[in-house]
């Protein structure tokens, strides 16, 4: 079909955009290289890794199949790890999650501004810090021969805990170092959903009697219903990963049984005993259930109106 | 906004309030005002903070100082000034691009870069592609890795997106392109965005430490966190650092206290400068959170 206005072809539509598409090239070319590519190395996960060939037996390597994935479900910790990246980020998601929302709820609920300020200065630092510093304090806080904690515990007349090396103790300094880290800074998005609540809508609470708490029930909480929504579904979607890095820093031996996730699996069998098509494998598996997570729950907040898209 | 004095139910509650995030932001200070007292007074004992022979020494900073981190520190600098450059030129850019909504292909290119959000290949083909690069052990691996985040560039959008359509058009009329448009017309106007974009790279180059480990042969190359990182598994680092002291070596320093000072000193340049950013930040992330 013939153009009846040459003078809107293509070339002149690009011609007046050139600046904006130069804009994009740098941009598009680096997340080609280093988001795009990446996807085409998966194939190590089918083919076998020849360490003589290197990276060129993404593509010309031993043809395994579904080999690798096979290895995942019959090696014995596989489990172990999948259950421990679930149990770990389901306690985190369940501990974690209610913490800004609280703290955003009674924050917003304080009169003496200068103090509130200080407060939220305060409290967004720790998220500031890597976990590199967060894990060195914790170490040291922890201690069982130098640690304030334990230092505490003696002066009462117990006895000193290695808090880092059991189980439970462990998951436990995760989680509460997670919150510690990012309850401050997990909270604006809160305030600002709390901000942007009509208040008219209190006032008409007030007059009907409604006491503060009252207020923060049938207000407050039906204000931030899509923001809280919106950062469930996000959090579903991202259930298997449990925290590389601090795992990674906090972990040790006799705390594998709890604290070896998926992700510090991958790393240890990929990088420190070069299993590149086994790691990768499990690195999709995770990727996969990651992906249908984020579809399934996208598609039940969609039954509460609330949704990414 | 009038202050108006709470009374009986309200001031009790507001009483409150107040002990409640006293408590919060206790939990936050003790923890640094204990690693800063033990890293002063090389004592790890809280008892020994209080006896009178207990003095502040700063003779863990000064085994701090040494050229082992003074490099690392260089290094982490640079890193952190380059990298956040190189991020922000490159994010603002693309920002820019997915601003213009009657770009055609503008949805192409938003879905181009939502898609890396979901969809990676993972760590081991990243290792394996950043190998292939070329860049291990190079320090261009601390640059071109990670030059864009697609999550800020998100937010860079959004903040664009509030600029009006009217200063664009004025100045392409006045004879200009996209270029002055975007360095003259929206980046002075999104200034709170860009701020707190800035931040968050520069915050997240110099927190990092992975890079280093994964890619870095060369430990001259490291950069502070790395350093911070073999200190606290690693002991016999920090008694070396602490007996290169050569005019005191019959003071012991313990571990911790180097350890410690190590710390504050990697944590200082972030507690130095957050006061100035702190307050562009709320209005960013909000400005780039709210939908248009």
């Amino acid at each position: 079909m013939l153009s009846a206005t040459p003078h809107r072809s293509i070339w002149r539509i690009l011609s007046k955009y050139k600046h904006v598409y130069l804009m994009a090239v740098i941009p598009v070319i680096y997340m080609f290289v280093f988001n795009y590519v990446p996807l085409v190395g998966l194939l190590i996960a089918f083919r076998k890794f020849s360490p003589r060939y290197g990276v060129v037996s993404i593509f010309t390597g031993q043809w395994m199949g579904l080999e690798y994935f096979k290895q995942i479900f019959s090696n014995y910790y596989f489990s172990r790890i999948l259950w421990n990246t679930v149990r770990l980020s389901l306690l985190k998601t369940v501990f974690y999650f209610p913490m800004p929302i609280i703290f955003a709820l009674f924050l917003n609920e304080m009169r003496t501004i200068r103090f509130k300020r200080v407060v939220q200065t305060i409290s967004y630092f720790p998220h500031f810090l890597s976990w590199v510093t967060v894990a060195a304090m914790i170490r040291m806080l922890l201690s069982p021969s130098v640690g304030i904690i334990n230092q505490l515990r003696e002066s009462l007349g117990l006895s000193a805990v290695s808090y880092l090396t059991k189980p439970t103790s462990f998951l436990a300094t995760l989680i509460i170092s997670e919150i510690w880290k990012g309850v401050g800074w997990g909270s604006i998005i809160y305030l600002a959903a709390i901000a942007g609540i009509d208040p008219t809508l209190y006032e008409a609470a007030q007059l009907d009697g409604a006491g503060r708490f009252q207020r923060i029930w049938y207000v407050t909480m039906p204000g931030i219903a899509p923001t809280m929504g919106v950062m469930l579904i996000l959090r579903m979607g991202t259930i298997l990963n449990a925290g590389f890095e601090q795992v990674f820093l906090l972990y040790s031996t006799p705390v594998y049984s709890v604290g070896d996730i998926i992700d510090t699996y991958i790393f240890r069998e990929g990088i420190n005993n070069v299993q590149y098509s086994y790691s990768t494998a499990v690195g999709l598996f995770k990727s996969l259930i990651g992906f249908v997570l984020v579809v399934l729950s996208n598609k039940i907040a969609a039954k509460f109106e609330a949704g990414l898209w | 906004m009038s202050k108006s004095k709470l009374y009986g139910q309200d001031r009790v509650f507001e009483t409150f309030l107040i002990i409640l995030f006293g408590l919060v932001i206790l939990t936050i200070i003790i923890p640094f005002a204990y690693l800063i007292m033990v890293s002063l007074t090389n004592q790890t004992n809280i008892r020994a903070f209080f006896l009178p022979d207990t003095h502040i020494t700063l003779t863990a900073y000064r085994a701090v100082m040494n050229p082992k981190i003074f490099t690392a520190f260089g290094i982490s600098v640079v890193r952190t000034v380059v990298g956040t450059s190189a991020n922000m030129v490159v994010s603002i850019m693309f920002a820019y691009v997915l601003s213009k909504r009657d770009l055609p292909g503008r949805r192409g290119l938003n879905f181009y870069m939502v898609f890396t959000m979901f969809f990676s290949g993972g760590l081991i083909p990243g290792y394996l592609l950043t190998i292939t690069l070329g860049l291990k052990n190079s320090y261009l691996v601390y640059i071109i890795p990670g030059l864009m985040s697609a999550y800020n560039c998100i937010l860079l959008r959004n903040a664009f997106f509030t600029v009006p359509t009217a200063i664009a058009e004025s100045i392409l009329i006045d004879g200009g392109n996209d270029w002055h448009v975007l360095i003259h017309g929206v980046v002075p106007l999104s200034k709170p965005a860009i701020a707190t974009i800035a931040l968050f790279y520069a915050v997240g180059h110099w927190n990092a430490w992975f890079d280093a480990v994964l890619y870095m042969s060369d430990s001259s190359k490291f950069t502070l966190q790395v350093v911070l990182r073999s200190i606290v598994y690693n002991n016999q680092i920090a008694n070396e650092m602490g007996a290169n002291l050569t005019d005191l070596q019959s003071t012991y320093i313990p571990v911790e206290s180097i350890i410690n000072a190590t710390l504050i000193v990697t944590t200082l340049p972030i507690v130095l400068v957050y006061p100035f950013v702190q307050r562009y930040f709320v209005k960013g992330v909000i400005l780039g959170a709210v939908k248009q």
